[in-house]
């Protein structure tokens, strides 16, 4: 087998011209097939950051708490104890905490809008030195690029954390004073000023539906006593075992003692109209994963996954006519040394995996050139930091510079495929060059 | 030179012939490359032009004008915040509409503003109290007696609510209080009182007790003041469905059809419309769709939504009904509903064609309807919460765009109405209200009883948070001096206050929609010169990011298109420089027998363009036949989103000529410059290289 490597490559390197012209052809291909997959993936990564942030963990218990049969609160009880239920059951945490969650309209002197309001615990949450904070001229007009909270001045009480164009939208600055008001709560409408401590940078139109506060904000704003939370947030070491993940505590709660509402993957808040209608008192969880709670702009991701795969499909014909042709030019040119080797004795089946060899590894010659360069390039790329200018372009990538994302796996399917690809294009040049007669192949040569 | 012609097309064919595989793979590259360019761009050409008829039919007409003040873009179909932009304001829409007007292109000019709103849904107890309040009135023992003993039951679920709610409260004190009171209402003594003194007990029932029973969730609903005559004949597929339009003079809304029949309608109602579309309109299956099973699952949850408004008559009706229908011995009515509510494939139409026709004309379908009077409430622009009650004149849908929730993302109500949630008077409130604020009460209502003073119908009232005695440092406290006084305007006002004063923006109509980008420069021009502060744009930029979508689906498919076209040149040049080197010796040999250089370039040009023109034309002719064939057929669309870019249920894709025409062309030129390289190539091979055996 051996043998016919080598005398594959040493094939290919005395056909200089064309391994070059082919391989070349090969590796843009292979090029731009990273280049696709690291968009589509670095878009998905941007969700999964934005959303993991702003409005979910990987795994949530979270719930509905009817005080009435015609209410319907997203509030769970047993904080602490459901707390330690995650904790003991289940492996590979990265972290276990839980967001109060509130809901109201936020004021400030330019403008006002309703949001979400995340009660952070300020312990649990090592993610905000991660945080990018915003320069003043990302919110207002002719502001200086600087920066001017600091993360650390975030947590005292009622201080809270905004995003640029929610700063933008209100007309304040780090140092400022909004005032939140609760609605629908009973009839009670409670309100609290709070500072601006820092101003982060957006992520996508996420970041436009949450502002952060302490927890104690939020549980003093709608007077919830303190062994109540909106939801546990599951982060998991692997993302990938969230559902699993899901599915296991489902088992160990209702263990517990606790009632389930049935899986139903949407975020909480396209539930409250259909717990509203429900005659149970009392609390009732619901578990979710990432994707449920933001499965509403998942679509996002899906149809640029469903455009990379339909491309990926396009390139692969248009690539494997493209290579078949060359094949079976190169055979056909090649008939005379066929007529040579099948007449000083190789079989028919030895030809055809001659040549079949003979392609995958110009395939893989050029894939792995092609990987090369792609990961030169996507470095390149997300070294320059280009920025997004298009508001438009922002909202639907989740970034506002150019990210993209490599996997491993990507690289590793490129050379792989190419390869497999090309080979498969040589099979039938090769199967007729393999079914000539040595003497008529001979003759054809000259 | 037409000699030379004639011979480079013959060499050519008889070139194309005899490379048949390149010939092949060139060719259905090429054709395919072409296909995709034409098919791709005709789509992309037709659901733009559906979707501007979409955007610019419903609201956005041609152009929007308001302030250049305003701190925010203006997006009609959102902004990608849930709550006001920052639009400035058209101080005198008068003398903007006459100012755009004297421009001979423009049709009609409409005024606008548009915010969101939530809808208080009242509660239980309010409309109990009412009703017992007038029984106790009419004097009739009996029925006072029954609806004491109807109170008490209701009284019972509350002290448990309450029960439920101290739970999770980091108030106790206060909410044993509250139950307190309510075992007071429960008490043999307190109801000894009403016979002597029946308004206490009432007073006591209405402002302590009523409160507590809570409200619903609120429904957000998001309005556009207007001049709802005006608007009606300037947006044709503006269609009334049920009820009137708000007349001249009235104030009053007019809710989205689309709105109200799903978010407003019985949820119980809207499960069997969903089931419905589902299994008829679309053919799927409960059993096999996961949307429809969870909606299934969900029904027999859901139903109390059913029971709730029935009065005892009205249950021992549906329950000898239901008994019929089930064919069952069960009694209890409750068992009865959920059994009958359980759906599946077998039962699911049967039970369908019985809920409309006998359980829901004893349902309250719709919580309100065509007639009723709601409390809209709203954030005045400095952060009042306003609330203003008004009459629902009708429903209405957008032609074309029933199954939209873009299209019917808005509900109208008129401009004067509009001003007052948005903190301006009419002219004539103003003055009342300035002769009644030397009088004017300022009272402080208990927190609790914020509801009441809302939901007073005759009461218009504002409470602002930061006003409110709250407390920077520590917590939070209630939002509660409030200002209350009475109702200033009754119904009407002059109709042409819709016409005058203080718009948001406006839409503009024009007489010819294809000078659009010259009509806008010119408007922008002429109300620059006539001092207005005020800027003009068009229907796409209007739409916010629903505009910058397309924007953006437009980008991706242009990148992909032309991802594919370099991959096929690449490949292409490839074919063509792997039949250069085949040819190497047939080359020589013409170099050798007296062909130019040019001469094989232009062979090889001859060549490339023969089969690009053939190819790239076919790839558009079948491109076209298929266009053509969708658009008798449609594309149907995959979701209500959709719905809205297509203008309807089905896209029918049209095919633009040009696009027809000129795509082929460049994609052949494409094709000849990546012949370059290749016939240069071959054009230095030297007449040695015949004489040469091969590579």
């Amino acid at each position: 087998m051996w043998t016919f490597f080598v005398v594959a490559f040493r094939n290919l390197i005395q056909a200089r011209r064309r391994t070059l012209l082919l391989g070349s052809a090969i590796a843009f291909v292979s090029l731009l097939l990273l280049v696709l997959l690291s968009i589509s993936k670095g878009v998905s990564d941007r969700l999964i950051e934005a959303s993991t942030l702003t409005s979910t963990g990987h795994v949530n218990v979270a719930g509905f708490y009817k005080q009435r049969s015609n209410s319907a609160t997203p509030l769970i009880t047993d904080r602490e104890k459901i707390r330690a239920l995650v904790q003991e059951n289940i492996s590979g945490l990265a972290l276990v905490t839980d967001r109060a969650r509130g809901w109201g309209r936020l004021i400030g002197p330019g403008g006002s809008f309703n949001t979400g309001l995340n009660g952070l615990i300020l312990e649990e949450s090592a993610f905000l030195k991660e945080v990018k904070l915003a320069e003043q001229s990302e919110y207002k007009k002719d502001g200086s690029n600087k920066v001017l909270g600091k993360i650390e001045n975030f947590g005292a009480p009622n201080t809270i954390l905004i995003f640029a164009a929610q700063a933008k939208k209100l007309g304040v600055d780090v140092g400022d004073t909004l005032t939140f008001i609760t609605e629908a709560n009973g009839g009670q409408a409670n309100s609290v000023d709070l500072t601006v401590a820092v101003i982060a940078r957006d992520m996508g139109f996420l970041s436009n539906f949450s502002v952060f506060v302490p927890r104690q904000t939020v549980l003093d704003l709608d007077r919830r006593g303190p062994d109540t939370t909106g939801a546990v947030w599951v982060y998991l070491k692997d993302i990938s075992r969230a559902n699993e993940v899901r599915l296991q505590l489902e088992g160990v709660l209702r263990k517990a003692g606790y009632t389930l509402l049935e899986h139903d993957p949407r975020p909480f808040f396209f539930k409250f109209q259909k717990i509203v209608g429900q005659d149970w008192r009392g609390l009732r969880l619901d578990l979710t994963t990432w994707d449920d709670e933001v499965s509403f702009i998942n679509w996002i991701v899906t149809s640029l996954n469903g455009l990379s795969v339909f491309l990926v499909i396009i390139l692969g014909l248009i690539i494997a006519t493209g290579i078949a042709n060359s094949m079976w030019m190169t055979v056909r040119e090649r008939t005379k040394e066929i007529g040579t080797l099948r007449a000083i004795g190789m079989q028919k089946g030895q030809v055809r995996t001659l040549f079949m060899i003979e392609a995958a590894l110009l395939g893989l010659l050029g894939a792995t050139a092609g990987c090369l360069l792609g990961l030169v390039l996507i470095s390149a790329l997300n070294a320059a930091q280009i920025p997004i200018n298009n508001s438009g372009l922002r909202v639907f990538l989740m970034t506002d510079v150019v990210k993209l994302a490599l996997r491993p796996v990507h690289l590793a399917g490129a050379l792989i495929f190419l390869p497999a690809l090309t080979a498969l294009a040589a099979f039938y040049p090769s199967l007729k060059a393999s079914q000539m007669p040595p003497v008529q192949a001979l003759n054809q040569g000259k | 030179m037409l000699e030379e012609l004639k011979v480079l097309l013959l060499v050519a064919i008889r070139n194309l012939a005899l490379h048949k595989v390149k010939t092949i793979v060139v060719g259905g590259i090429l054709l395919v490359g072409s296909f995709l360019v034409v098919f791709g761009l005709s789509l992309l050409g037709s659901i733009e032009n559906t979707m501007s008829q979409s955007i610019i039919g419903s609201v956005a007409g041609h152009l929007q004008v308001y302030s250049a003040n305003a701190r925010d873009e203006l997006a009609l179909f959102g902004s990608g915040f849930f709550g006001r932009d920052d639009l400035g304001e058209i101080e005198k829409f008068e003398d903007v509409k006459a100012e755009l007007l004297k421009h001979p292109n423009i049709a009609d000019v409409v005024p606008l503003g548009f915010e969101n709103a939530f809808l208080g849904r009242g509660n239980l107890l309010d409309d109990l109290f009412e009703r017992f309040r007038s029984t106790v009135k009419s004097g009739v023992e009996a029925d006072t007696l029954n609806m004491v003993e109807t109170i008490k039951t209701n009284l019972r679920t509350v002290r448990s609510d309450l029960e439920n709610e101290l739970k999770i409260s980091s108030i106790p004190e206060d909410i044993k209080k509250q139950i307190a009171d309510v075992e007071e209402a429960l008490s043999d003594n307190f109801w000894m009182r009403l016979k002597a003194d029946p308004e206490s007990v009432l007073l006591f029932l209405e402002s302590r007790i009523a409160p507590l029973s809570g409200e619903k969730e609120p429904l957000y609903l998001r309005y556009m003041g207007t001049n709802p005559e005006q608007f009606t004949q300037v947006f044709r597929k503006f269609k009334i469905v049920s009820g009137e339009n708000i007349p001249a003079g009235e104030r009053g809304i007019l809710l989205s059809q689309r709105i109200y029949e799903t978010q407003i309608k019985n949820i119980v109602a809207r499960g069997f419309d969903n089931i419905q579309k589902g299994t008829v309109e679309q053919r799927k299956k409960i059993a096999d769709d996961v949307a429809l099973r969870t909606i299934a699952s969900d029904l027999p949850k859901q139903y109390l939504e059913t029971l709730v408004y029935l009065n005892g008559e009205q249950r021992k009706e549906t329950t000898t009904l239901l008994k019929e229908f089930l064919k069952t011995d069960e009694n209890d009515l409750e068992t009865l509903m959920k059994n009958f509510l359980t759906v599946d494939d077998s039962n699911f139409n049967d039970r369908y064609e019985f809920f409309y026709k006998t359980i829901a004309p004893q349902v309250r379908l719709y919580p309100f309807k065509v007639g009723d009077t709601i409390n809209l409430r709203s954030y005045t622009r400095s952060g009042f919460l306003k609330t203003v009650p008004l009459k629902i004149y009708g429903t209405y849908q957008f032609s074309g765009l029933e199954s939209s929730d873009l299209a019917g993302a808005f509900n109208f109500v008129d401009m004067v109405s509009y001003r007052e949630l948005y903190g301006r008077m009419s002219s004539e409130g103003q003055q009342e209200l300035e002769a009644l604020r030397k009088e004017v009460e300022i009272k402080s209502v208990d927190s609790g009883s914020l509801e009441d003073a809302l939901f007073g119908a005759d009461a218009v009232l504002e409470s602002r948070a930061s006003e409110s005695n709250t407390t920077t440092s520590t917590t939070t406290t209630a939002a509660s001096p409030v200002m209350e006084f009475k109702r200033l305007q009754t119904g009407s006002y002059n109709p042409s206050e819709l016409n005058t004063g203080m718009v948001i923006n406006a839409a503009i109509l024009l007489k010819n929609p294809r000078l659009l980008a010259t009509t806008r420069v010119d408007l922008e021009k002429r109300l620059a010169d006539a001092k207005m502060q005020l800027k003009v744009v068009d229907w796409k930029q209007a739409s916010g990011t629903l505009g910058q979508l397309v924007t953006v689906i437009r980008a991706v498919l242009l990148i992909a298109v032309g991802i594919i076209l370099v991959v096929a040149m690449a490949i292409i040049n490839n074919a063509i420089m792997m039949t250069t080197l085949e040819r190497t010796r047939e080359i020589g040999t013409l170099r050798a027998i007296g062909a130019q250089r040019n001469f094989i370039l232009r062979m090889f040009f001859v060549e490339t363009l023969t089969i690009a023109v053939l190819a790239t034309f076919l790839g558009s002719v079948l491109a076209a036949l298929f266009v053509g064939f969708l658009g008798v057929r449609g594309i149907a669309s995959p979701s209500d989103f959709v719905s809205f870019l297509f203008g309807g249920p089905r896209l029918y894709p049209s095919l633009s000529p040009t696009v027809a025409l000129v795509a082929p062309c460049v994609v052949a030129l494409l094709a000849l410059i990546f012949t370059l390289y290749p016939a240069f190539m071959a054009s230095r091979i030297a007449p040695a290289a015949a004489m040469q055996d091969r590579e």
